[in-house]
């Protein structure tokens, strides 16, 4: 059995995801005699943009023993309580997406039928009132969500806006004490055993480094998944047709916002990222309906502050490699798949993909099964969150311009459409368990876009009018006050910034502590 | 305010318990529920059922306090089932439902028993689960905070007599608000859509409603007659076609349903306070009539009687539950076997399902095609789980069980032997009734061994593990020893009217 085992771990790639797999293998390996290798190339550089994520990243952290606090002043974090969509629904609509709940569940039913009933009497208010993370983040507010399930603190998480580059070398040094090796220099050849399996790779200088199990984070090249062993990319960008993004940083000007924005524009949307030593601008759009020159323009033209570089672009397809795992090489990060950073969840499926990778850690026999449940896993996680971000292109009125126009009326996959059905017919939101975005997050993006179902859950009428507006009010009024005790965002990022103390159990939730 | 109605049909368990779910979830002035009970024996289970934890949550969300319920059902309290000479001539293993072992340093706890196995370790797996020690040491308590913080558990449900339990649910549905109709029905009343506008009965009398529920047992009264029903047997994939139900004398414990091998099919016990029901399923190409009444009668330790006779069981499911504004209930739904599985759980679900769904205001096409899309999921995994107890039984290899290896698979039960056999690893379905640990220990406990164990297992301290794991061990009798007797707990907990 000990002879099975593998050895020697390569890693092609250090952009976000070569650093959290090697610094994750390096955690789990430890003490374990494997001797991992990542290879990373100057020259060549990393996207370097990703900079909004998901509360799940803490989880990560936590489980590398990572101090949050050091963490977060080694990437000069902002905190992130959701992401703010305005102009999708239609022009002059915004809502925001919290990591939390909306209202509370009453009598074992959610509270969004609740607030449907008194929508349909023409009566109560938007249902971002009662959604504590959504009325603090517009106020600029923040503060550590609570664990005691009976306090309304308890019903949001939080996450991060980071530097990823200052990331990516926070990681490397946490790596390279774990004893991973850095190589610098680009790969030119790869060597393959007679059964394809990935033997080893060459250098610019030269040099070859062989290995047992190889893992790809080379970024969109794909360098061993695709170039080399030819796996395959389905192509999603009929659903998702934005492929291109230009992004600048900009010196920091005005508040500091807890939250991510997403602006949508003629076609495609901008994103606005707050940290703490600048702003991350960018616009991603469909290069059908626009030039690059014009999609560059709109970004410069809503940059508050003085420009720190100049505009980079990006192209990208979206979609997803048809196995992320093939042979003896595993794809992480974009080399694995590219959904666009609409909802922040890059980040996310590195993490997911390297948690999975992890508990199928395979031996030189490449077991068959798990690779397979793997493969099969990955798929589900970036299938349901693909639906979920055509979810917010499709459901818009807007008719101003033909990327909309487009949007609104492509067909989509018919699980999507099932599921906003059900949403139609009575407000009923699909649940699953293997997959990032549950009942709070769909919630928001179909009320948010005018997805307005025609009924809802009858047990609701077992209230009074009367007793129904007295226990919305006295949500909303718990929420108000609950916001109005939260320090302000900025001032609490001073307070708090050197502080481990303080900071929840991390989860891997979207929502926080009750769900 | 409203003039919505919900029709009920029939008098088993299944129908009591739709309308205490629906009285309880909707007030009067929402939706009237109304029941139309034909007096007539309902195909379905009706002595005893060995429920599932989602039992007892069932009863706390009707607020009905469960030491009542436990006087009035004659109720026991069941910490798993006893598989008896089920894998292995000889050998007892009990799966419990709390958990077996507990995690070190962050690696499943199976993982480190596969280890030890592979070493040679011949530890039976249960010896890891409070649950088993308490069992068999008919020991039962409810574990204080302090413990449950540490990582201990004592899942229970129960055993309870279906029909009291009916009773009971008949009780807290006439409390809220159910009318109840006696009569039978002669023929349906459907629009031109196929809904059903009206039950006519053979008194002449016309119930009419919104929406109805066929809780008429396995005949499936309704949902038969409207258009496009079709049922999808199950001979190939559970070949039992007998049942025969006797009832014995108090068990010795209560704490556990017992499950062994014979050569027909298989036997199963369920004690309640005051008698147990003895079940013997099995498929008659295997073992004559004859021959498996007496195995019963063997079985229960009763005489042999006229009265009872061997049932035909014909396992199987409708193609859809949820047909036009008609629901299927219970084994109006699906026939299942009763080998680990629970009647109640399986009523219940359904209901809570649709009450999940239903729109009282306007159509209900998606929400019907969303209820027929997760049941048909629900049952295709407990299906899956019945037959994985039917590879797992190598204790006898002649009769019915000669014919387990053949039984057709879904790829969903190969995945999860496959990936199981490979590294102990569990593969993941979406709407499991059984958790991801019961899988595994129904496959350890039942000497399913993996070929390998976790690589993050590779090169760890195994003298460290042996004697982590013996202390585990040692915990777990300890505090099984610790617990009440289950016959005094039983007694002041259970609150007898
Ligand atoms: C416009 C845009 C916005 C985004 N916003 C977000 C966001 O807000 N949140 C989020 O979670 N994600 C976001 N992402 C995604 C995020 O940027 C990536 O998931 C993340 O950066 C990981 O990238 P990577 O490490 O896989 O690839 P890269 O960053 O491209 O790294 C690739 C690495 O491989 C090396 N390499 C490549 N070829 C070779 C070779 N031949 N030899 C040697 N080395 C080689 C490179 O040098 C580099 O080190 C965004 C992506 C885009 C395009």
């Amino acid at each position: 059995m000990q002879e099975e085992q593998i050895k020697q771990i390569v890693i092609i790639g250090g952009g976000t995801s070569g650093w959290m797999t090697a610094a994750a293998l390096a955690h789990f390996l430890k003490n374990k005699s494997y001797a991992i290798t990542l290879i990373e190339s100057e020259a060549i550089g990393t996207v370097g943009v990703g900079e909004a994520t998901l509360p799940h990243l803490r989880f990560f952290n936590q489980t590398l023993g990572i101090d949050e606090a050091e963490f977060m002043a080694a990437t000069n974090a902002t905190y992130k309580m959701g992401i703010e969509f305005s102009n999708w629904g239609k022009m002059g609509d915004a809502y925001i997406h919290p990591f939390g709940e909306y209202g509370r569940e009453i009598n074992g039913v959610a509270f969004h039928h609740y607030w449907l009933r008194q929508h349909f009497q023409g009566l109560g208010k938007s249902i971002d009132y009662y959604s504590l993370p959504v009325v603090a983040a517009a106020q600029q507010k923040f503060m550590f969500p609570m664990s005691d399930e009976r306090s309304v603190f308890s019903t949001y998480s939080y996450a991060f806006h980071i530097d990823a580059g200052m990331y990516a070398s926070y990681l490397r040094k946490y790596s390279e004490n774990l004893g991973v090796v850095r190589e610098e220099g680009k790969v030119v050849a790869v060597n393959q055993r007679d059964n394809g399996e990935i033997s080893s790779v060459q250098l610019e200088t030269g040099a070859v480094i062989g290995g047992d199990f190889f893992i790809d984070c080379s970024g969109f090249r794909g360098v061993l998944i695709e170039q080399t062993l030819k796996t395959g990319y389905e192509n999603w960008s009929h659903w998702l047709p934005c492929n291109r993004a230009v992004a600048a940083p900009s010196e920091l000007d005005g508040a500091l916002l807890p939250y991510t924005k997403a602006i949508a524009q003629v076609a495609g949307w901008r994103w606005r990222i707050p940290l703490r030593h600048r702003t991350g601008n960018g616009h991603v759009y469909c290069s059908e309906f626009i030039t690059d020159q014009d999609a560059c323009d709109t970004l410069m033209s809503n940059i508050d502050g003085k420009l720190i570089a100049d505009p980079k672009f990006l192209q990208f397809t979206t979609g997803k490699r048809k196995k992320a795992w093939n042979k003896n090489c595993v794809a992480i990060g974009l080399s694995g798949g590219f959904l666009e950073p609409l909802e922040s969840t890059s980040i996310y499926l590195i993490q997911i993909a390297i948690m999975k990778l992890i508990e199928f850690f395979p031996d030189k026999k490449f077991d068959l099964a798990g690779v397979d449940e793997f493969n099969r896993l990955m798929d589900m996680e970036y299938l349901r969150v693909r639906d979920f971000l055509i979810l917010h292109y499709h459901a818009t009125q807007r008719n101003d311009a033909p990327f909309w126009d487009y949007c609104r009326n492509m067909s989509i996959p018919d699980e999507l459409a099932h599921k906003m059905a059900l949403f139609r017919e009575r407000g009923h939101v699909v649940e699953y368990q293997g997959g990032l975005f549950l009942e709070p997050s769909w919630v928001a993006v179909y009320l948010g876009q005018g997805v307005v179902p025609s009924a809802y859950d009858p047990r609701v009428n077992w209230m009074t009018n009367s007793q129904l507006e007295k226990t919305m009010l006295e949500i909303e009024a718990l929420i108000d006050r609950a916001a109005m005790q939260m320090p302000a965002h900025h001032v609490f990022l001073e307070q708090h910034q050197a502080k481990t103390n303080g900071r929840p159990r991390a989860l891997m939730s979207l929502y926080g502590g009750r769900q | 305010m409203t003039s919505h109605r919900l029709v009920i049909y029939g008098g088993g368990v299944s129908a009591w318990v739709t309308a205490a779910a629906l009285t309880n979830a909707y007030t009067v002035d929402v939706l009237k529920v109304v029941l139309v009970n034909p007096g007539v024996n309902t195909k379905e289970p009706s002595i005893a059922d060995s429920g599932f934890t989602s039992l007892r949550r069932f009863h706390a969300s009707m607020r009905i306090s469960e030491r009542e319920l436990m006087g009035q059902t004659s109720a026991t309290f069941k910490l798993g089932a006893l598989y008896k000479n089920w894998s292995k001539p000889g050998q007892n293993f009990i799966h419990g439902f709390s958990n077996y072992g507990s995690m070190l340093d962050g690696i499943d706890f199976h993982q480190y028993a596969v280890l030890l196995h592979q070493c040679g370790d011949t530890t039976a797996f249960d010896a890891y689960s409070l649950a088993a020690q308490a069992a068999a040491a008919k020991k039962f308590g409810f574990l204080n905070k302090d413990l449950v913080e540490q990582g201990f558990n004592l899942d229970y449900s129960l055993h309870v007599d279906l029909s009291q339990y009916s009773q009971l649910m008949q009780t807290c549905a006439v409390r809220k608000h159910l009318e109840v109709i006696c009569g039978q029905l002669d023929h349906l009343n459907l629009d031109a859509d196929g809904n059903i506008k009206a039950l006519v009965l053979t008194s002449g009398e016309v119930v009419g409603g919104d929406f109805f529920f066929d809780c008429s047992g396995s005949d499936s009264v309704l949902v038969r007659q409207l258009p496009g029903d079709k049922f999808l047997k199950w001979d190939k994939e559970l070949p039992v076609n007998k049942q025969i139900d006797l009832v014995g004398g108090a068990a010795k414990s209560g704490l556990c349903t017992d499950l062994s091998v014979c050569r027909g099919g298989w036997l199963k016990s369920i004690p309640l306070k005051d008698k147990t029901l003895y079940s013997l399923t099995y498929n008659s190409e295997y073992e004559s009539d004859d021959a498996a009444m007496t195995a019963a009668i063997n079985f229960a330790g009763v005489e042999l009687s006229d009265a009872v006779q061997p049932l035909t069981i014909v396992p199987g499911r409708r193609e859809r539950f949820w047909v036009k504004n008609c629901l299927a209930i219970g084994a109006a739904a699906g026939n299942f076997t009763e080998l680990t599985f629970s009647y109640l759980h399986h009523v219940q679900s359904g209901v809570l399902r649709f009450i999940d769904l239903y729109s009282a205001a306007g159509v209900n096409d998606f929400s019907a095609q969303q209820y027929n899309q997760l049941t048909s999921d629900e049952y295709a995994r407990v299906l899956d789980y019945q037959q994985l107890n039917l590879l797992l039984g190598a204790a006898e290899s002649s009769g019915f069980w000669s014919c387990t290896s053949k039984i057709p698979r879904t790829a969903e039960l190969q995945r999860k032997l496959s990936l199981f056999k490979e590294r102990g690893k569990l593969a993941f379905e979406e709407y499991e009734t059984w958790m991801p640990g019961s899988w595994v220990s129904l496959l350890l406990g039942n000497n399913y061994w993996p070929e390998k164990h976790d690589v993050l297992l590779n090169g760890c301290n195994l003298e460290l593990v042996v004697k982590r794991l013996g202390q585990m061990r040692m915990v777990n009798s300890n505090l099984a020893a610790q617990l009440s007797d289950e016959d005094e707990i039983l007694g002041k907990y259970a609150i007898l009217k």
